[in-house]
């Protein structure tokens, strides 16, 4: 009885990873519908975390996501990831307008062990998920209007021992000028601790 | 005036009085000569020779008084150069004289010039006038043929006016006839259905109508003649009009032609003058010729005048001087009285006789001397003064020095004392605590024969012995360690360190405060800094996926940039073809154009050109060199030179060869060398029917040429060594 409690409350390695990933699929696609990067049109609602999330329905973008996306969870189990930013910006100036930043923290033991578990249920931690996302898409409320043709870009900032992939590249970090930071709320899930703050270019 | 002089001054003035005199002489002999002067020249002679005249008597005037030879020798002075002026004037008399007859000889050139000019002018006049005469005459004609010809055109355009009108008379008369025959015609016509005899009688009116176009045909020829006529007549009116410009022309230059006449009068008018103005001139001359005469004899006198009141006031100056002279010397002789009086208070033994400035010197002489010896030997005082002085100090240096060793050895001494106490009480410790442990040991060794031997008493010992040599270091360490000497003042060090380690500790605790407040900041900047995005460069690596949607998306709008572009231009071209009126093909010609514009492909273009050009050349550069080895070494080894001609063409040349020109030419033909006949293949026939004529082998006939030529050389070669050598034995 007390064996199959614990196993009801356990979260493993790889299902937090997932979780992350989840987090990290749902809350990009939702900041490009919110911040109209791409046209609504291309988005369709799905049931998510007891939600319905806008994802996109644009090849091109389930293209690019999901081998980043993989190849992140990859190296989150590995506790290479520090943390994950999504750079907007102006596509005729090259411009960094707004920088969404994922920030990692590795909780639980220190070592990559793949057999260690959390205690996390995971309704909380779903819970704590929904309240983020939530509040992703309140931010549309006082972030600056994007008023020119924009795209996204993911950087990863890892570890420097990481093996790059042939897809892969080294980039030059991204900041804004004259920037203003909201820090969003954070969830956990006893293995993995996610900061989400979203950075952007001062009106004045 | 001669004799009875008794003052200086009273001479000079009637000196100058008789000059005056003179001068008015002068004046009016001068004044005489102008009345009866012929010329301006005999005037200046006669003048000098009553200047001569003057002379003497002057002479005499200032001869006659003189005492003193310094004023005769002043006098005799003023004489010379009186006679130099004179000399100088006649000089200048001779000079103006030349200068007049060049004067003379420059007014009549001027003169014949103008008569030749007036000549001149008066020929012109003459001739201006004669053509004056003939333009008259011709616009008299012109006029009374304008006239004719006007009279004629008119009463012409009369007539054809007239007859213009009759004629349109006439026409108009005949066509009324002919609408009426017509009328008459038709009618006739009309009756003619019914009856045929009227056919007759439209015969002869047809004939009436015939002959009525003639005599038409007739006036229009008439008509139009006439309108020639009045053509040729426009014409003859143009020309009119030309010949009336000209003649307005001809008006013209005959005006011009009548003021040149005024001016050929007015040039006569001067010239009739000329004569009195000659005249005139001629006499101005004389009097200016006078006046001049008349200024320079002024001049002479004011110059007299002139140093004459200078040697009065030399006079004056040295009257002024003489009474300075007189006042001092009554000056000097009351000093000299003073100074014979000091002289005999001096020197009391001394008569008055002896009373002269040589003795007062002797005496001041030898009072100077003794008052150089005095001071001689005061400096030599002062110099050993000064030396005493300089010892007095050294001593006194040295006293100094004394004292204070005196004062350090006292010092050393106190100290040493001190020590010696010190050492004693010590000392007396010490053996007091000797004497102590002797005691002890004593004791301890009495102890020891008393007990004997008590069971585990050698260890005992053994620890009692090990103290006692504990003991004994310790004795060894306070009587050499010398911080054991001031055991009094342990506890203030103990108090002051105390003191000094709770201040560091203050201090640590500030320090660590200060620090702490620090790290919190730094704490807090480095997480407003995380927020802003910044990260540990070292310890991390900034990852993307190359294939990402800002990349494409960029790229995107660069290609659609670049397309935009070369859309532009292209209308820009078809803009500008449009302008130039391109309507044929435009697109082509547009395309042709944003092709050679394409300014970019060009330039890389001719890059590509610029490298590839770089690339042949190397290649040349490599092919010569190559080519040149190549050929050196057939050379070498063949011992043929090969120079390659145009048109297939082989040149060899042997490498033994006795000439330049002994070569052989080969001519490369589908395939097959030919040889060609050249000067030097002549010389080898024979060798040539062998090798090419039978064994058909040019390396064959190459090889026995080379061998041949090497032979005869060598040949020559060892004749030449023998020749030496033999010349040599």
């Amino acid at each position: 009885m007390a064996t199959k409690q614990q196993s009801q409350n356990a979260i493993t390695l790889k299902g937090s990873a997932k979780l992350v990933m989840d987090y990290l699929n749902f809350g990009i696609n939702s900041i490009l519908f919110q911040r109209g990067i791409y046209p609504p049109e291309s988005f369709k609602t799905e049931e998510h975390f007891g939600l319905s999330i806008l994802v996109s329905t644009d090849s091109k973008i389930q293209q690019f996501l999901q081998p980043v996306l993989n190849q992140m969870k990859d190296w989150l189990l590995e506790q290479k990831i520090q943390k994950m930013s999504m750079v907007i910006s102006n596509v005729n100036t090259k411009e960094v307008m707004e920088r969404w930043d994922f920030k990692l923290q590795y909780e639980g033991s220190g070592d990559s062990n793949p057999d260690s578990v959390g205690n996390k249920e995971l309704t909380t931690i779903q819970k704590e998920i929904r309240d983020v996302l939530r509040q992703i898409c309140s931010t549309v409320s006082f972030l600056p209007l994007l008023d020119c043709p924009c795209a996204f870009d993911l950087q990863i900032y890892t570890k420097p021992d990481v093996d790059v992939p042939q897809e892969w590249s080294e980039t030059a970090p991204s900041y804004i000028a004259n920037s203003q930071e909201l820090q969003l709320r954070s969830f956990s899930t006893s293995l993995h601790r996610m900061d989400t703050v979203v950075s952007y270019k001062a009106d004045f | 005036m001669n004799k009875s002089k008794d003052n200086d001054q009273t001479f000079v003035i009637k000196i100058l009085d008789d000059l005056r005199s003179n001068n008015n002489r002068t004046k009016s002999s001068g004044m005489r000569y102008d009345t009866s002067m012929m010329s301006s020249n005999d005037s200046l002679l006669l003048s000098n020779k009553r200047r001569r005249s003057c002379s003497p008597d002057l002479q005499e005037s200032i001869l006659t008084p003189i005492t003193s030879p310094w004023e005769s020798r002043r006098i005799k002075q003023e004489l010379i150069n009186a006679r130099a002026e004179i000399a100088s004037l006649q000089e200048r008399n001779k000079t103006l004289f030349n200068l007049k007859k060049e004067s003379d000889i420059l007014f009549e050139k001027e003169k014949s010039a103008l008569e030749h000019n007036i000549n001149k002018s008066k020929l012109t006049i003459d001739q201006l006038d004669n053509r004056l005469k003939e333009i008259r005459y011709e616009k008299s004609n012109l006029k009374e043929e304008n006239d004719n010809l006007m009279k004629k055109l008119e009463s012409l355009m009369e007539e054809n006016r007239s007859y213009t009108s009759n004629l349109e008379k006439e026409n108009k008369e005949l066509e009324d006839k002919l609408t009426s025959v017509t009328l008459e015609l038709t009618k006739y016509q009309n009756e003619s259905a019914s009856r045929n005899c009227t056919d007759y009688e439209l015969n002869e009116l047809k004939k009436t109508l015939r002959s009525n176009e003639k005599y038409i045909e007739e006036l229009t020829s008439n008509l139009r003649k006439k309108q020639i006529e009045i053509n040729t007549l426009e014409n003859d009116q143009v020309k009119m009009n030309t010949a009336n410009q000209r003649i307005k022309c001809l008006e013209n230059e005959l005006a011009s032609l009548q003021e040149s006449a005024m001016v050929v009068n007015a040039q006569r008018e001067k010239l009739k003058r000329f004569n009195s103005m000659e005249n005139e001139l001629i006499s101005l001359r004389e009097e200016v010729a006078i006046y001049r005469n008349d200024v320079k004899q002024t001049e002479i006198l004011e110059n007299k005048v002139a140093t004459l009141e200078s040697k009065l006031n030399k006079h004056e100056l040295i009257e002024k001087e003489a009474m300075q002279l007189r006042s001092s010397l009554a000056v000097s002789e009351d000093r000299l009285k003073t100074w014979i009086d000091v002289c005999r208070e001096v020197c009391e033994n001394v008569t008055e006789t002896q009373c002269y400035p040589e003795y007062l010197r002797y005496y001041v002489d030898n009072l100077k001397k003794k008052d150089l010896l005095l001071v001689n030997e005061k400096g030599e005082l002062q110099t050993s003064i000064a030396r005493l002085e300089l010892k007095l100090k050294q001593m006194e240096a040295m006293l100094l020095k004394a004292r204070e060793q005196l004062i350090i050895g006292t010092n050393n001494n106190n100290k040493n004392e001190l020590t010696i106490k010190r050492l004693k009480k010590q000392n007396y410790i010490i053996t007091w605590e000797r004497n102590d442990l002797r005691e002890l040991l004593d004791s301890f060794q009495k102890e020891v024969t008393v007990i004997g031997n008590m069971n585990g008493e050698d260890t005992r010992i053994e620890v009692l012995e090990k103290a006692i040599n504990g003991y004994k270091l310790r004795m060894n360490q306070i009587e050499t360690d010398p911080s054991m000497y001031v055991p009094i003042d342990n506890n203030k060090r103990w108090i002051d360190e105390k003191n000094l380690l709770l201040k560091e500790k203050e201090e640590l605790i500030n320090k660590y405060k200060q620090l702490e407040a620090k790290c919190i900041d730094l704490n807090d900047q480095i997480d407003h800094r995380a927020l802003k995005g910044d990260f540990n460069l070292k310890e991390t690596k900034v990852l993307h996926f190359k294939m990402n949607p800002a990349s494409e998306g960029f790229n995107h709008y660069q290609n659609e940039l670049a397309k935009a572009k070369q859309e532009i231009e292209k209308l820009k071209e078809r803009i500008k073809a449009m302008q130039e009126g391109i309507s044929m093909n435009l697109t082509q010609v547009v395309d042709n154009r944003v092709e050679t514009n394409a300014s970019q492909e060009v330039e890389g273009l001719k890059e590509k050109l610029k490298s590839q050009e770089i690339q042949n050349q190397r290649l040349r550069e490599v092919f010569k060199k190559s080519s040149q080895e190549f050929r050196e070494s057939v050379y070498t080894l063949l011992g043929f030179k090969v120079d390659g001609l145009q048109n297939n063409m082989y040149r060899l040349t042997s490498q033994f060869a006795f000439h330049e020109e002994d070569n052989l030419m080969f001519q490369l033909n589908e395939g097959s060398m030919n040889l060609l006949e050249t000067p030097f293949s002549k010389t080898i026939e024979e060798m040539i029917a062998l090798h090419l004529g039978q064994q058909r082998s040019i390396p064959v006939l190459l090889s026995s040429l080379t061998i041949d030529l090497f032979s005869k050389q060598s040949m020559i070669m060892t004749a030449d060594s023998t020749r030496l050598e033999s010349a040599i034995n």
